[in-house]
């Protein structure tokens, strides 16, 4: 008996026993190795670089210029500011076989300013900057473009595989195009229609904060998609692509801007020449975003506050001493009321009127002045602004509300379109 | 019966042992001994004035792993990296090396400097100057705002860095007994609601002093050396009612050099000024 389950014992442990061939499929060091080489081949043998789109998870979108070479040196130029489109900046990189193979930019390049902690460095939240990053896991890759996102807070960066007009002058270029697209708030009247494949758009474009919105109706129900963007030397780029009218698209190229004519045109695919037209009146009016404009617990901030006419600083409201722009907040009291301050004297004093909002059934946002002047007392010359301020203000015609950006909203005079003002 | 069961086991040994033929791999490690990339000027002279000499790493390429993983922080810029270089030889490595020894810093060293671009802030918005850990890594903050020929600014960092070598000292040689009771009723973990006038009128060199006993040590030990002798006296004239308690404190950071290492503290003092005068001027 004893040797018949002995026996059992011997024959289960021999078929049981290890396959001898386990440890012969690729050692993870092999493949690691492989991976590195492949990734750092693919970003040193173009010759022109990589063209970089990057979306901060703080907002946003910036273009760069990376050429890597195999010494592990990389030369940035971008759009973060007019001084960097004319200079690279030398910095270090290097593929780290983190739990992702990542691609470390490890000393300190432009990119970093969007990361630095420092407000002082290049603005931002202090501790965080802009919520950007510059370790990236390599997410995908085919030869002309690499998607990465960010280690440490999620940022999205595309590199598209430069080609050979994108040399050194890449950024320069870009800068210039930027330039143009800005153009499109000087037209003097605000709404801008379009027309993709027959069907007619509005739509607005935020360049500081890189977003662009398109407005439409679905049967009877408005709609809206926005985006962020970011320059390149033909126009721009959106984060992901857009569908409009059946058509997908992901560039607006060769923007042509004709301010004074209220007229312009880009193109889509390279391929479809659209024509932009000013128009007087909405095609589209958002009835809600009044509500949400008011619901945001965002202090709503504008650097000029009215643009009239096509002139950003039509109220001449820097005629207060260090002014640094009008605040709009809601519900500054319990019982509802709004303020919009200017705020002047390097944000030492602030002072403007509290209202009541009202939004009409047509979604036209109307103010109801409770005070003039809240705040801190001004003196007479300072009032006089305030009062030039107000005159517009409280024009009882009202405000029809569009969003602009992720939480930015444009407020257009109901009745005419030359009269609005950009909050952010 | 017994034959049959080795019979059995032999059997068994033989089904199951290991595939002779499986070689070891030969494919390298990735990053074995270290991460690697193409060496620069600035790596050489680590290599030859740090690493080769001291077995001191000085890590300026950016590595999340040695910071704090909840911070934001930036790695520094390449050309802050040398003037940092420069200053550490000269403010750190040589005053120690002149009064203590050629072979003092390889008998107490630090293991690794990393270098950091920008501050750490706290939640609390406040920022950290510089930290040490276990004794022998020092986290240098600000490299990228470092600037070698500014008084204030070599003051800034090498406070720290002296600060966190006295550290090192004290945790291989521990201060002296009389140390302790001297100012044990000021500190408190809420040091930096002191300003630094509060601080000296209790006998205490700076607010940090106030955190724990060890603390106060080696800040007394980093004002001396880095604010210098006069400073310290200003301040000492400045508070006669605690003067007694900053001279014995000075006599006893005298006295522990001088037994603890042989090392004549007022000739690291006079050193330290003069390095830092000609370095900043």
């Amino acid at each position: 008996m004893k040797n018949i389950i002995l026996l059992k014992i011997i024959l289960m442990l021999i078929f049981c026993s290890c396959n001898k061939k386990e440890f012969s499929r690729i050692r993870p060091d092999k493949k690691l190795i492989e991976i590195n080489t492949k990734y750092t081949e693919l970003l040193t043998e173009s010759e022109n670089g990589w063209i970089g789109y990057l979306y901060p998870t703080g907002g946003k979108a910036y273009t760069f210029r990376f050429v890597f070479n195999k010494e592990n040196r990389v030369f940035t130029s971008g759009t973060l500011d007019e001084r960097y489109t004319a200079n690279e900046m030398e910095s270090s990189y290097r593929i780290v076989a983190d739990q992702i193979p990542t691609l470390s930019f490890d000393t300190y390049s432009y990119l970093h300013l969007l990361s630095d902690p420092d407000e002082y460095v290049y603005g931002g939240i202090r501790g965080r900057g802009h919520i950007s990053d510059f370790e990236f896991s390599f997410i995908r890759s085919s030869m002309d473009t690499i998607q990465l996102k960010g280690n440490h807070n999620g940022s999205k960066l595309v590199l598209i595989r430069a080609n050979s007009t994108q040399d050194k002058s890449f950024i320069k270029k870009t800068y210039e195009i930027n330039n143009i697209v800005k153009q499109i708030n000087d037209f003097p009247l605000y709404h801008k229609k379009i027309i993709i494949n027959n069907k007619e758009f509005t739509f607005s474009i935020t360049p500081h904060i890189n977003a662009m919105c398109f407005y439409y109706m679905e049967g009877n129900e408005f709609k809206q998609k926005t985006t962020l963007f970011s320059p390149n030397n033909n126009g721009i780029r959106f984060k992901d692509s857009i569908n409009l009218a059946g058509i997908s698209f992901q560039e607006l190229s060769d923007f042509k801007i004709n301010p004074l004519q209220n007229a312009g045109s880009f193109k889509i695919n390279n391929q479809l020449e659209v024509k932009i037209e000013g128009i007087e009146a909405p095609l589209f009016i958002d009835k809600n975003a009044g509500n949400r404009f008011r619901q945001s617990s965002k202090q709503f901030y504008s650097p000029t506050m009215f643009t009239i006419n096509g002139h950003h600083e039509a109220l001449m409201l820097r005629d207060l001493d260090g002014f640094i722009g009008g605040y709009y907040i809601s519900n500054i009291t319990t019982s509802g009321l709004d303020a919009l301050y200017l705020v002047y004297r390097t944000g030492l004093r602030y002072v403007g009127p509290l209202f009541y909002s009202h939004i009409d059934d047509q979604g036209v946002l109307k103010f109801n002045k409770y005070q003039e002047a809240s705040g801190i007392i001004p003196s007479p010359a300072e009032l006089v602004i305030l009062r030039r301020f107000n005159d517009v203000w409280f024009n009882s015609d009202g405000y029809y509300v569009f969003q602009s950006g992720p939480d930015d909203f444009d407020l257009v005079n109901s009745k005419n379109a030359k009269i609005w003002v950009r909050f952010n | 019966m017994k034959t049959l069961i080795i019979l059995l086991m032999v059997l068994l040994i033989c089904f199951c042992s290991c595939k002779k033929d499986e070689l070891l791999p030969n494919d390298p490690l990735l990053d074995l001994g270290g991460e690697r990339w193409k060496k620069t000027k600035l790596d050489e002279i680590i290599y030859n004035d740090f690493i080769k000499p001291y077995n001191i790493e000085i890590k300026y390429k950016w590595n999340p792993y040695e910071l704090n993983l909840n911070r934001t922080l930036v790695p520094p810029i390449e050309n802050q990296v040398y003037p940092v270089l420069r200053a550490l030889k000269e403010v750190w490595k040589n005053p120690y090396e002149k009064v203590g020894g050629t072979s003092f810093l390889k008998k107490f060293p630090l293991s690794k400097f990393i270098l950091t671009g920008s501050p750490e802030y706290q939640s609390d918005g406040s920022e950290i100057v510089g930290l040490a850990e276990g004794g022998s890594k020092i986290i240098l903050y600000r490299v990228n705002d470092f600037l070698i020929d500014n008084r204030p600014s070599v003051e800034a960092m090498f406070h720290t860095i002296h600060h966190e070598f006295a550290h090192i000292l004290h945790q291989t040689i521990h201060y002296p007994q009389e140390w302790r009771g001297i100012s044990t009723e000021w500190y408190t973990p809420t040091w930096f609601n002191s300003p630094n006038d509060v601080a000296n009128s209790q006998g205490l060199i700076t607010p940090y002093a106030k955190s724990s006993e060890r603390e106060d040590f080696v800040e007394t030990i980093a004002f001396l050396l880095i604010r210098g002798q006069e400073s310290y006296d200003w301040i000492k004239e400045e508070y006669p009612e605690v003067s007694h308690i900053f001279q014995l404190k000075e006599n006893i950071v005298v006295k522990y050099y001088k037994d603890a290492f042989n090392i004549d503290f007022r000739e690291l003092q006079k050193e330290v000024q003069t390095a830092i005068y000609k370095i900043s001027n």
